[in-house]
């Protein structure tokens, strides 16, 4: 009897580089990735140079307007803030005086270290 | 399992943000270091900037404060004049900053 030849048939693709290839730029995500709590307002900060940011624990934001916002509502009072490390996230056109106010309420309430965030150039 | 690790690039994708942003110290007059040696007031103006009350040329401003410091980690005030902004304090103090004077604080 005849043997029929198989109907050519085209080798199934090897799909595991691809896979390699996703796991790769996954774990890269993963490892640049920087997770922080959302802002609660976008703030335009000032340009300059400054040192590695460390996360505070408290974060400031400072409107243009002189809004100022912590744990996400605007104009709550400081508080207590003995011994924290406060990052001041402030708009880059808010008048000089208004933050120097606002830091003084931080040194009043106990922070222990003040860092103003800024962008780099 | 290749749709879940997809779904995980992608979110990753989205929600990283690389950071730009840099930290600039500023000293509590209270903690650390009391303050020590001859007024160090800088006025910052939107235009310019005085020392203890001479206006001083930025480019001097550093030199001329070291010559009131013991050590380039003695404390300097800063004080916004004017309509001075956060933007022009903060070029200020990275002048100040590129010279070795990292220890600023802010006054009203």
């Amino acid at each position: 009897m005849m043997r029929l030849t198989e109907a050519p048939r085209s080798k199934a693709e090897n799909i595991v580089p691809m896979i390699n290839v996703a796991f790769l730029l996954l774990i890269f995500f993963l490892m640049a990735a920087v997770i922080a709590p959302p802002n609660p307002v976008s703030i335009d900060p000032p340009k300059g140079e400054g040192s590695p940011v460390v996360s505070g624990e408290v974060a400031l934001f400072i409107e243009a307007d002189g809004t100022l916002w912590k744990d996400g509502r605007a104009g709550a009072a400081l508080g207590a803030l003995t011994g924290a490390n406060v990052e001041l996230r402030s708009a880059h056109d808010l008048p000089g005086s208004v933050l120097a106010g606002v830091l003084q309420q931080v040194r009043d309430a106990g922070a222990s270290s003040v860092n103003l965030v800024v962008a780099r150039p | 399992m290749i749709d879940v690790v997809f779904l995980l690039l992608v979110f990753f994708m989205l929600a990283a943000r690389f950071d730009q942003t840099a930290a600039v110290p500023i000293a509590l007059a209270s903690a650390g270091d009391e303050y020590s040696g001859p007024p160090r007031l800088v006025d910052v103006m939107p235009d310019g900037v005085r020392l203890n009350g001479r206006a001083t040329s930025e480019a001097l401003l550093a030199k001329a404060l070291l010559v009131l410091m013991e050590s380039p980690s003695d404390i300097v005030v800063l004080r916004a004049r004017g309509d001075a902004d956060v933007q022009r304090l903060v070029d200020v103090m990275g002048l100040l900053r590129e010279q070795g004077l990292t220890a600023l604080t802010l006054v009203e």
